[in-house]
Parts: structure tokens; C-alpha cells; sequence
């Protein structure tokens, strides 16, 4: 009854609504694909990482320079280099609140830099991100194998020779389509091949996008011990997982504090503890996920804001020329509630009439490939979350901003209404 | 008539307090967002101290080494060997210089900590390693002494530059030039002190600088067969022609520099799926390669345009149908008026007036917001790309009220409320007059 009424009063002035509907066909678009920003970081956000870095930490060293006093110089080909970096990380290891360590090429979770290659099986091809390790590697940041077991399981796997590597799930989706990876070989650009031995759960380079490909090699002991000081510099890292209970917040000093004599070997020396939180937080930093948070919230305030002025404004002003007919409606027994209520049915079905062609062009973006699916395909369940939560936004303005009008008019007396001509 | 217009206009304001506020709350929205578009842009491409000469600045700050035959690459900056094979050399840049800056080096040298010589309190120290003419390209303001000289840059001196913080807080004075210091271990010798550099400053913040030739690790640290490193090259051209020209030069160059090399090649072109971008950018371009390194540069003057257009857009619908609203509560005044002979153009002119009052009010209100939001997300709106500076981002007043920023501030006031006014008024004036009268 009442949205027949609000059509009817829509449509009897229809030249001046067309202002108001320009508006919310424009912002509903434009919401709309906002909107989208969230529903898919906030989706993304649902699933597992894959990795655990809570008390995890990235131990930096660096070595002495020629020009350093105390540089000691070892003779090319010499093993004291690849050694004193063991004894590093040896020693390391026994301090009493280490639960684990693990060393590898520029490759712990949130690493700024990352090795890319090609691998193929068959006719199937995958780039997948590699990173060279050592099993502790899994303890220390918590991977499971695809089955849920436990990061033992796959510390426990055949993982020293060159040839042995472990995928990630999504590696093996991409290369091996029908059945499991287990047991069969890769091979990359140079045409060597590679065992897997193990898959493990999808892990996705961060919480906000979707899984990718991983594939996990072991670190060469050998040639380890044949690099100079600059070799193992610009290529080992090394990470830690503390023991439950070790507090977060004096770690990293006390640790170096204690650790800061023992570590001093052959050239190389100590320099921080960074938990992996924050080198994650600089990851998302420097990929711009932080920032873009931000300016998308930023322009949904944006948007928002002008429809409330928008429909605010519509609704004042028709309340301020319509006195005479409230005041008439009001005289023939309409309560205030009613007067409310139809300004936002009124309102409602004004979003509703916008929404139908701004619907037909969201339908068209999603369509022509505009929508951006590097984090998330594009499914509906995602288009109808879009559309319901932007219907969702906009009908709580509506709500909120015919409020004001109605309640002033309202406050009128039928009988000033009247005579208000 | 004019200030017939304003007088009724003041009157109308004082009448209408609601169609005022939403007036101007709407276009103050309107202008803060295209003002904090415009200021950012300012902030990041005009000519600021110690940037001074952005407008006539090519940089050179990537390069890919390409393995001669396929297509792997490997993108860095440039080496020191590709820096004087390829740009030193030039002869038709006014000036070239090099340096590279603490976000670079941490990969290939790591932190930087300064300390008082014999002194336990070390402290990390974001440095930039620059040659003797960095100092002609930028200007920097030298409270005491002055920089390290060409032939400290030749010979490797241990000389710096200090921050007047670094200097204080080493020396609890900005006197320093004589006195010694430790950075990472090494003496050098302090030959200059400047004023502080806000972190906006992409190409010439830091706490201290060195000659690059001073550090051994620095100049040496390459990769590819010698092609890539951590440098960036600065050019500096006399006028807009000369770029063609000069990259002409760096071509024969390159391709003289090429011949020596066995198995991979330098490229000045970064390859990204199907498209190419060049290396050697303007100021201006090179700001927008930061934002997003692989979208060509045109789609990201389009991409920035829409988005502004779009900022003042849906104010602009706001605001018609705000005045048309209006201008239907004043059809019947309007056909009166008309009827005794006032011209569409009086009524007009008067409306416009009254709108392009409170625009200017409006735009004042956006300005001063804009301000606000500027203030509040620096760290976000001025960030350096890729750099552990994140935070810090000091916005000096200069940077804020100058002419360029009033002139972008009345230029989209100007286009709010014409687009928003002009419309709905012109309608509503030209109705016959019977209808205006009727329509009561």
C-alpha cells in the first residue's frame, strides 16, 4: 500500500527526483565496486596463510669490510667463512630459549625479495616462488602437509639432495591436475628434474589474496662451505622460533645482549632481532596494501557522506514546499510515525528504481573482465555479497537522512501546515 | 549591480540557513578531496629545495641486464661501471651526478650506524652516497661549511655532510665541521653541515652523505657481468628539446658498452608482459612510475584524471539539484520579476552570485580541510616508495600556502559552481512567465 503510495508520489515528481536518482545511480557503481575492495580482502582474510609467525624472528648479521679493523682475510677457496656461519647458528641454537632455527636463501614469510622460475610436467607449466631451506624450516613457521598432520612429518622427509623438493598445494593443482604429486618428477627450464617429496597446505604470500606457488628447495651444505664472507652474507638468512612462554616484548634486546660476544665469528657479527610481524607490517606496507586500505575507506566515507547531503537535502526541501499537503495529511489522522515512514519508503524506492540500471552496469564490469581477480575469482556468491552489503550502506543512509526532514515536519501543527499556502 | 547581487545574496544566506550549511558542507567536501589530490601532486613534483631543479631533472634509477639471446632478466640500478660508460661520459647534459640512498644500500651493505670515535652509543643513520656534483643538482642550505670537493670524491676522502640533527645529536652542537666520527666503524671527517631534509624528499633526504668512492663495498657491489648495482643518474638538460638528444647519446653508449660484454646486455628499457617502459624519466614520470611501476604512463593520468573528475562529479549532482530544488520554491518570485521586465541574464546573474558566494565559502572550508587531511595522512599520501622510512613525512608551510595551491583551490571552485549552477539556473530563468506564476 504505502510503496504503491511512493511510487506514486515518485512518479508525480519525477522531474525534480532526477537529480537524486543520477546520484545514487552513480554512487551506487561506484560503491559498489568499493565495496568489492572489502568483501574481498575481508573473504581472503577468512582463509588460513598457511604459515605461523607468531614468535618467530629474523636473527641480521653482517660482516666486517676490508676497511673494517680486525677484517681477517681467508684465503680464496677457504672453508672458514661457511664454517664460522655455522658455528653462528650453532650456537644459536643452544641458547636456552630457541626452540628451533632454520637457514635459507633471502626466504622466511614476508621476505621483500623473492626468486621466481618456470617449472613444467609434461605440458603442464607453473612459475612458482622457490625458496631454498632447511627442514627446520617447517617447525619454525608451522607448515603442515596437505593432509593436516603435523610440521614434524615433514621435517622428517628425504630433504638433502639437490633434486628433492617439497610443493605446495597449489603447485600441485597446476601440475598435477588429476592425482597426487607425491613420488613424481619436475622439471624446469634447464630440463633438470626434481623429485617431490612432499606437498604441503596452500600458503598464500599474505592474508589478503589468494594462495600461490611455492616450491620449497634444500639449502646445498656443501657449496655453503666453499662461499666467502660476501656469498653467505648476501644470500643465508637465518630465523628462529622461540620457546613457549619467552616473552615478546624483551626478546630481541636481551637476546642481543647475551648473544652479542658469542656471535662475533671470523667477520662476520650480531646486528638485530626482528620479530617476522613486523617484517610482515613492512610487507604490507610496501605493497601498498596498507595505503590502499586506507584510501579505499577514504573514498567509501566519501561517497556516503554526499548521499546523506544528497537525500538529506532532497527531503528537506521537498518537506519545506510539501508543508500544506503533510498538514492535510496530518489533519485527516496520519500519525508522525506514518509521515516517517513513507519519506523512507519514498527514499527506499528511489534507491530501488536507481539501483536497477546501476545494477545492469555492474553486471556488464563483472562481465567485460574489469574486476579485479588477482586476489579472488570473481563468483557470484562474491557479486551477490557486493550487491546486498552496497544495498545494505545506502538504505542505512536513506534511513538515517530522511530522518531530520521528517521529524521536523512532524513537529508542525496540521493547522499551521494549512495555513501555510 | 554587483553588489545589489552580493547584498541579496547576503540576505538569502541568512535566510536560508539549511540550504546554506549543505551547500557548503557539499562543495567543502568536494575541494578538500581535489585539493588533497592537487597538493600531493605539488608537494611531489614542484620544484622544493633541496629539489630545485625537477623541471630540467632526467633520473636514471633502474636498469635490466638482459642475458644476450633470451629472455630472462635481471632488474636492478645501474653499476658504477655502467655509470661511467654510459652516463658520465655525456656530453650533452648540463650537469651529471650519482648517488645512491640508505634504501638501496641495505641489500647490498646493510644498515649504517654513526657513532662519537671510541663510543658505545651507535646509532642507525639513514646515509645516501653521492659524487662532488650531487651538490650542484640539489641545493641544500649549509649552515656551516660546505660539501666534499671533486677531488674528495676522487681520491676517496673520508669527508661527510651532517644533518644539523645527526650533528647535534653526535656533537650536542651544529658546529661540527673539523670534528671526527665513526660510521660503521670507520673515521671520517665532517667538512659540512646542512639544515634538515624533510623525508618527502625522495632523491635528497638523509641524516648524513658520503662521497660513494669512500666505501668499497659500495662501488663494487654489482651483478650481471658488472651491468646492474644501486646507483641512480642525474641529468640535468637546459631545455625540454635536449631530451631527445640526450638519449640519443645514452643509445650509442649503450650500445658501444654493449659490445664488451660476453653474456648479458644493458637495457634501458623494463619490459613488463607485453609492454615496454624506458628507463630514463622526467621527474614527473618518474613520480608516477613509483605509484605503479607497469601501467603506461598515459593510463595513469587517466586513471588520477577519473578519479578527481569524479571527486567533483557527485558534489556537482548534489549541488544542482540542490539549486534546482530551490529554484523551484523561487519560480513565482522569478516570473514576477520577469513580468516587470528583469532580463533572463538579471535573473541569472543574480542566482549565480548567491551560488558562487557560498562556493567560495565552500571552497575555503575544503581548503582548510584539506589541510587536515593532508596533515593527518602524510605518512600514507607522502610516503617514499619501497623505503623503511615510513613515517616522519614533514610538510613544511611553504609546501602548503603558495600561489600554485591557491590558483588549483579558485580553479575547481570555479568549475564546481558553474557546472552545478549553470543548468538548473538557466532552466528555471527561462520559463515563460505565465508558467512561473502559475507554478505557485
Amino acid at each position: 500500500m504505502m510503496i504503491k503510495h511512493a511510487l506514486k508520489l515518485i512518479w508525480t515528481q519525477r522531474k525534480k527526483n532526477g537529480w537524486i536518482l543520477l546520484e545514487l545511480f552513480l554512487v551506487f557503481i561506484l560503491l559498489w565496486y568499493i565495496v568489492d575492495f572489502f568483501v574481498v580482502l575481508a573473504g581472503n582474510s577468512l582463509t588460513p596463510q598457511g604459515t605461523d609467525i607468531r614468535n618467530t624472528y629474523l636473527v641480521t648479521y653482517n660482516m666486517k669490510r676490508v676497511d673494517n679493523p680486525g677484517y681477517i682475510s681467508y684465503g680464496e677457496g677457504s672453508e672458514e667463512p661457511g664454517k664460522n656461519f655455522l658455528r653462528m647458528v650453532s650456537r644459536i641454537r643452544q641458547h636456552p630459549d630457541v626452540e628451533a632455527v632454520s637457514i635459507g636463501k633471502n626466504d622466511y614469510p614476508y621476505c621483500p625479495s623473492s626468486h621466481y622460475w618456470p617449472f613444467q610436467r609434461d605440458s603442464f607449466k607453473t612459475g612458482c616462488q622457490v625458496l631454498t631451506i632447511t627442514p627446520e624450516y617447517f617447525h619454525v613457521f608451522k607448515v603442515r602437509p596437505e593432509n593436516g598432520g603435523s610440521p614434524e612429518e615433514l621435517r622428517k622427509k628425504p630433504f638433502e639432495n639437490k633434486d628433492e623438493v617439497i610443493l605446495t598445494k597449489e603447485v600441485e593443482r597446476k601440475l598435477f591436475p588429476q592425482g597426487s604429486a607425491i613420488g613424481r618428477y619436475i622439471m624446469d627450464n634447464d630440463s633438470s628434474r626434481y623429485r617431490v617429496v612432499a606437498v604441503t597446505t596452500d600458503i598464500k604470500p599474505h592474508d589478503y589474496t589468494r594462495s600461490h606457488t611455492f616450491l620449497y628447495k634444500p639449502v646445498d651444505m656443501a657449496n655453503l662451505l666453499k662461499q666467502d664472507d660476501s656469498g653467505l652474507w648476501y644470500s643465508m638468512d637465518i630465523c628462529i622460533r622461540t620457546k613457549a612462554g619467552v616473552s615478546a616484548r624483551d626478546f630481541p634486546e636481551r637476546f642481543k645482549k647475551e648473544m652479542k660476544e658469542s656471535l662475533a665469528i671470523g667477520n662476520f657479527f650480531l646486528t638485530d632481532v626482528i620479530p617476522l610481524s613486523k617484517i610482515r607490517e613492512f610487507y604490507l606496507k610496501s605493497y601498498g596494501i596498507i595505503s590502499s586500505l586506507q584510501y579505499h575507506i577514504g573514498f567509501a566515507c566519501f561517497f556516503l557522506i554526499n548521499i546523506f547531503l544528497g537525500v538529506l537535502g532532497t527531503f528537506w526541501l521537498r518537506v519545506e514546499r510539501r508543508r500544506s499537503e503533510i498538514g492535510l495529511r496530518m489533519a485527516v489522522g496520519s500519525s508522525r510515525k506514518s509521515v516517517l515512514a513513507l519519506m523512507q519508503t519514498e527514499g527506499f524506492c528511489l534507491l530501488l528504481l536507481a539501483s536497477i540500471p546501476a545494477l545492469i552496469v555492474c553486471i556488464n564490469l563483472a562481465a567485460m573482465d574489469i574486476m579485479p581477480t588477482d586476489d579472488m575469482d570473481f563468483t557470484s556468491l562474491r557479486f551477490l555479497t557486493d550487491t546486498l552489503l552496497t544495498y545494505l550502506l545506502l538504505g542505512v543512509v536513506i534511513l538515517f537522512s530522511t530522518w531530520y526532514p521528517a521529524h521536523r515536519s512532524a513537529k508542525t501543527e496540521p493547522a499551521e501546515a494549512l495555513h501555510y499556502e | 549591480m554587483l553588489k545589489q547581487y552580493l547584498k541579496q545574496a547576503w540576505q538569502l544566506i541568512k535566510q536560508n540557513r539549511f540550504y546554506t550549511a549543505v551547500y557548503i558542507i557539499g562543495t567543502g567536501l568536494a575541494i578538500a578531496m581535489v585539493m588533497v589530490m592537487a597538493i600531493v601532486y605539488h608537494i611531489r613534483t614542484a620544484n622544493i629545495a633541496p629539489e630545485v631543479n625537477r623541471d630540467r631533472m632526467l633520473i636514471v634509477s633502474r636498469a635490466t641486464a638482459s642475458k644476450k639471446g633470451t629472455e630472462y632478466n635481471s632488474n636492478w640500478g645501474l653499476s658504477y661501471e655502467t655509470l661511467k660508460a654510459c652516463y658520465y661520459t655525456l656530453e650533452t647534459p648540463e650537469m651529471i651526478a650519482a648517488a645512491v640512498d640508505g634504501d638501496n644500500l641495505i641489500f647490498g651493505v646493510g644498515d649504517f650506524y654513526t657513532c662519537l670515535p671510541g663510543g658505545k652509543d651507535l646509532y642507525k643513520s639513514f646515509i645516501q652516497c653521492t659524487d662532488a656534483n650531487f651538490w650542484k643538482i640539489f641545493r641544500y642550505d649549509f649552515i656551516q661549511g660546505k660539501p666534499y670537493t671533486e677531488e674528495d670524491f676522487q681520491s676517496g676522502m673520508r669527508q661527510a655532510v651532517l644533518s644539523e640533527s645527526l650533528a647535534r645529536r653526535l656533537f650536542h652542537s651544529s658546529e661540527a665541521v673539523g670534528r671526527s666520527f665513526m660510521l660503521n666503524d670507520v673515521e671520517y671527517r665532517v667538512s659540512g653541515v646542512v639544515k634538515d631534509v624533510s623525508p618527502v624528499m625522495p632523491h635528497s633526504y638523509a641524516e648524513l652523505w658520503v662521497p660513494f668512492t669512500s666505501i668499497s663495498s659500495v662501488a663494487d657491489y654489482a651483478g650481471e657481468e658488472n651491468i646492474v648495482g644501486m646507483f641512480t643518474a642525474y641529468l640535468l638538460y637546459n631545455k625540454p628539446e635536449d631530451i631527445p638528444l640526450i638519449e640519443r647519446e645514452i643509445e650509442q653508449k649503450r650500445i658501444a658498452y654493449n659490445l664488451g660484454k660476453k653474456e648479458w646486455e644493458y637495457r634501458t628499457e623494463w619490459k613488463y608482459k607485453t609492454d615496454k617502459y624506458s628507463t630514463i624519466l622526467t621527474y614527473k614520470r618518474w613520480v608516477f612510475r613509483q605509484l605503479d611501476f607497469n601501467t603506461d604512463f598515459h593510463r595513469l593520468i587517466i586513471r588520477y584524471g577519473l578519479i578527481a573528475f569524479m571527486f567533483l562529479l557527485i558534489p556537482d549532482v548534489n549541488l544542482s539539484g540542490l539549486t534546482s530544488s530551490r529554484m523551484q520554491e523561487q519560480i513565482g518570485e522569478l516570473g514576477i520579476r520577469k513580468a516587470f521586465g528583469a532580463t533572463r541574464s538579471t535573473l541569472m546573474g543574480q542566482v549565480l552570485t548567491e551560488n558562487f558566494l557560498l562556493t567560495f565559502f565552500g571552497g575555503i572550508a575544503g581548503l582548510l580541510f584539506s589541510y587536515l587531511i593532508v596533515w593527518r595522512v602524510k605518512d600514507t599520501l607522502l610516503s617514499r616508495p619501497y623505503s623503511v622510512i615510513d613515517s616522519g613525512m614533514d610538510v613544511s608551510g611553504g609546501m602548503l600556502l603558495n600561489l600554485p595551491v591557491f590558483f588549483y583551490a579558485l580553479g575547481f571552485c570555479f568549475v564546481l559552481n558553474f557546472i552545478s549552477s549553470y543548468i538548473p539556473v538557466r532552466h528555471a530563468a527561462s520559463r515563460p512567465i505565465v508558467d512561473s506564476i502559475h507554478d505557485k
